[in-house]
């Protein structure tokens, strides 16, 4: 054999060797390393795992190990012009040790790294160092240098899909810049916008080491689609992360929400154009999403010619009455995006109602609520422009609790716009939900290719009330965790349709009248809070010359904490009923537009912002509360200030 | 008096101490059988070191005499040097007076006193976690340091001389009069085996 050829052999021998190598075996863990391909194309990125497998009971550690451990690192040597992405962690789970609470994995898991070769790549083998901590009661360091040949093609050959298949399904759907960090004295809040997860209660992992304490339960607070938590801060923390990130585990989602950065306004900026055909983009969706397409096809096959304009009038005055109206509150300093409406019970409520008669209407071929089905209907069919119009409002209406893909993005970095530029992005939005209906409306050809009515519509009319029904269910859940009054909603519903097949026409009316009562409950509700009276030195002194306790309130509308303080503890029955029982006033200094009273205040206690909780006693000595509080916390603090006082 | 015991109830959720405030006193039987009070040592500086012998990130700190040498240069000085054990009985890293007094001469090291905290309660009130932990004491009584003993989390030797040694920070800025420079770090290493 010629000696070339021999080495060629040999070569070929160890790289097959070396590509599937055995895992590395340190004590108590195995230790491997997998590529989703055998080879690659240069220039187009592939995933890596190091896996690690740990004995029975012995656990790996997360990016934020916790109180103690240390998580796992990896040391890339690559040629020039190779990149690695930061790792991807898998979902990890708390251990509680003796009371320190750890981060980590038990049993197998995987670093995950996506690995990009330049455009003029190599066949090589990968080489990585890998450092790793591995606990139970005893923890062992260790490290090992971790290769995998690899050669370069012209077509990628996949490689362990099934193994890469399960890696990458425990990983966090990533949703970057949807939340807000707020750090106070002594916790730390975050404002994350996460429809995906409405109304349930996630678990939190904060990614951040040293930030949080990280055995503590956060305080969690739902205000439409953003969840606020609060959490006490850490006491080894030293300075606010660069990149923060927090992971929300719910038992059949787990999303990873990294904070909207600052500068935001001016990437917007460049891209105007971009965000326009984004909303237009989405906006164009919107009409085949659950809550619209049933109401705006009906509306198609009921159509007549020539009303597409004012139709499209209806949703652009519509749209920039939402963009004025979200402008407004964002000028306020609230943390609102699009279906900020739905943390109003109220309107939750109305939507939830009209979603339930249009599609009981459409299901039963009944009277019942048509009216409101085809509000505008007929008279579009005799030609008048207002009905046209109000068809187009109804499209806003119903199109409102739904997110079309693209929307959230371009209506997210809009709003973070001057106001022209977030008319012109809502504009877009509007222009891109009336389109189709306008098409139809004013081409005769398209109109000609439109089915004729039928006996078939009644059909159709059935499974496009489907949709309509499960909307009105979401709704009824929404509501039932904004406000637990789902249930009350569905009773007058069910009530409501009872009276109204009674046969007498003032049954028609009296229907609407359970319904009614339910809608104004949460008004009823919100009004329930405790009875405060604006902050002013004024009565402070004149309650503490009366020797009564006083519990003072700081606040702003802006302050996330405060928010979730006031909805967990302040405004629940319990407390209002211990402000009775102690005889305590209630002061609440709103701090939203800079007070100079309030900022005195707040400077004589040593704070520079909010929140403040202080409560004086009958003596007047006031107690400084913490920052976090709880029903349980603020029920001991009034009882040891004010119980056996001599 | 009734007021300042509610404060410090009011605080409960931040129990955690920082410095800045008085450093929890305390009374632990050590390795010579003595008794040992922390407010014994007003007027002296003090150093609270949590140990494990067992736990690999100790042993970074003692194998490569890194620990050993902090200890002589400042009770040269007149620290006093406490290191103390709360590993419970049948944990990792609980020893006996006799194991504890071999491991000091075997490793050299130079603790002005090694502390039994066996049920954990002076651990707990300090809020120690890992081993080790380290804490800084002033004349005072007042804590000035609290964290980890360098800047890089690992279980490496090697990277001893690269870090930032933040007991020596603080202790040389005290010794000098100065202001602690990083009050509080992150401390490192295996969980206490409480």
């Amino acid at each position: 054999m010629r000696p070339a050829l021999f080495f060629a052999l040999l070569l070929a021998l160890l790289t097959i060797k070396t590509a599937r190598a055995e895992p590395v075996q340190a004590p108590h863990i195995a230790v491997d390393i997998k590529a989703d391909v055998s080879t690659f194309v240069p220039g187009q990125p592939f995933w890596v795992a190091v896996n690690f497998v740990p004995e029975p009971h012995w656990h790996t550690y997360w990016q934020n190990p916790g109180d103690s451990g240390l998580a796992p690192t990896l040391d890339w040597q690559l040629p020039p012009g190779w990149q690695a992405s930061a790792i991807q962690w898998q979902v990890p789970k708390a251990i509680d040790i003796g009371g320190i609470v750890n981060f980590g994995f038990e049993g197998p898991s995987n670093l995950l790294v996506q690995l990009t070769p330049p455009k003029d790549a190599q066949s090589l083998a990968v080489k990585v160092k890998a450092s790793w901590l591995v606990c139970q009661q005893a923890c062992i360091p260790g490290d090992a240098m971790l290769s995998l040949a690899l050669s370069a093609g012209k077509a990628a050959q996949k490689d362990n899909s099934g193994f890469f298949d399960e890696a990458r399904q425990k990983l966090p759907a990533v949703l970057p810049g949807r939340g807000r960090m707020e750090l106070q004295q002594n916790v730390v809040s975050y404002a994350l916008q996460v429809p995906e997860l409405i109304g349930t209660l996630p678990k939190v992992f904060v990614a951040n080491p040293e930030l949080v304490e990280n055995g503590a339960k956060p305080q969690l607070l739902w205000q439409g689609d953003t969840l606020l938590l609060s959490l006490p801060k850490n006491p080894y923390f030293t300075e606010p992360p660069t990149d923060p990130k927090v992971l929300l585990v719910t038992p059949d989602k787990s999303v990873l929400v990294t904070m909207a950065q600052p500068k935001a306004p001016a990437a917007g900026h460049k891209a105007l154009w971009l965000l326009c055909l984004m909303a237009l983009a989405g906006g164009l969706v919107l009409n085949i999403m659950p809550c619209v397409f049933p109401v705006l096809a009906i509306k198609a096959l009921h159509l007549k010619a020539g009303q597409g304009l004012q139709y499209l009038a209806g949703v652009l005055v519509s749209f920039w009455g939402l963009a004025l109206a979200l402008f407004a509150l964002r000028q306020a300093g609230e943390a609102v995006g699009w279906g900020f409406h739905l943390q109003s019970p109220v309107f939750v409520a109305l939507l939830a109602s009209l979603f339930a008669f249009m599609g009981l209407s459409l299901l039963t071929q009944l009277e019942l609520g048509t009216r409101l089905m085809s509000l505008g209907q007929d008279r579009i069919e005799h030609g008048h422009p207002l009905e046209a119009f109000l068809t187009g409002v109804l499209a806003v209406v119903v199109a409102s609790p739904c997110t079309a893909p693209l929307m959230a993005p371009a209506i997210g970095i809009g709003l973070t716009l001057p106001l022209w530029k977030l008319l012109l992005v809502f504009s877009a939005l509007g222009l891109g939900l009336a389109l189709p209906m306008v098409l139809l409306e004013n081409l005769p050809a398209l109109r000609r290719a439109l089915p004729k009515p039928g006996l078939w519509m009644a059909a159709v009319k059935k499974i496009l009330a489907f949709p309509l029904l499960l909307t009105a269910v979401w709704l009824l859940w929404v509501m039932n965790n904004l406000s637990g009054q789902g249930f009350w909603l569905l009773a007058a519903w069910v009530l409501g349709v009872g009276i109204w097949l009674l046969p007498h026409r003032l049954f028609k009316v009296l229907a609407w009248l359970p319904l009614l009562l339910v809608a104004l409950l949460p008004l009823w509700q919100s009004a329930d809070k405790p009875p405060s009276i604006a902050f002013d030195e004024t009565t402070l002194k004149e309650r503490l010359a009366q020797h009564r306790p006083v519990l003072v309130n700081m606040t702003a509308d802006w302050c996330i904490t405060c928010k979730v303080n006031e909805s967990t503890t302040l405004a629940r029955e319990e407390t209002r009923a211990l402000f009775t029982l102690y005889d305590v006033t209630y002061l609440e200094g709103d701090w939203t537009a800079r007070d100079p009273v309030i900022t005195r205040y707040l400077e004589s206690f040593g704070r520079a912002g909010v929140p403040l909780y202080v409560l004086y006693d009958q003596q007047g000595k006031p107690h400084v509360l913490p920052q976090l509080l709880t029903p349980g916390l603020l029920a001991n603090a009034l009882k040891d200030a004010l119980e056996n006082t001599p | 008096m009734k007021a300042w015991l509610l404060l410090c109830l009011l605080a409960l959720p931040a129990l955690a101490l920082t410095p800045g405030d008085k450093a929890p006193d305390f009374t632990l039987q050590g390795s010579d059988g003595k008794s040992y009070q922390l407010s014994e040592f007003t007027g002296r500086y003090v150093i609270l070191e949590w140990t494990n012998d067992q736990c690999p990130f100790v042993q970074k700190h003692y194998d490569s005499g890194n620990m050993q040498g902090l200890q002589q240069a400042y009770t040269g000085q007149g620290v006093v040097w406490l290191s103390v054990i709360s590993s419970a009985p049948g944990k990792q890293g609980h020893v006996t007076a006799q194991q504890a007094n071999q491991l000091s001469a075997s490793r050299g090291a130079h603790p002005s006193a090694v502390l039994f905290d066996q049920d954990g309660a002076v651990g707990r009130r300090y809020g120690a976690r890992t081993t080790p932990h380290l804490f800084i004491i002033d004349k005072t009584g007042t804590l000035q340091y609290m964290g980890g003993i360098d800047s890089i989390a690992s279980a490496d030797p090697a990277d001893i001389p690269k870090a930032r040694n933040y007991v020596k920070a603080a202790m040389d800025a005290l010794l000098a009069g100065k202001t602690v420079p990083t009050p509080v770090s992150r401390p490192y290493g295996c969980s206490v085996k409480y």
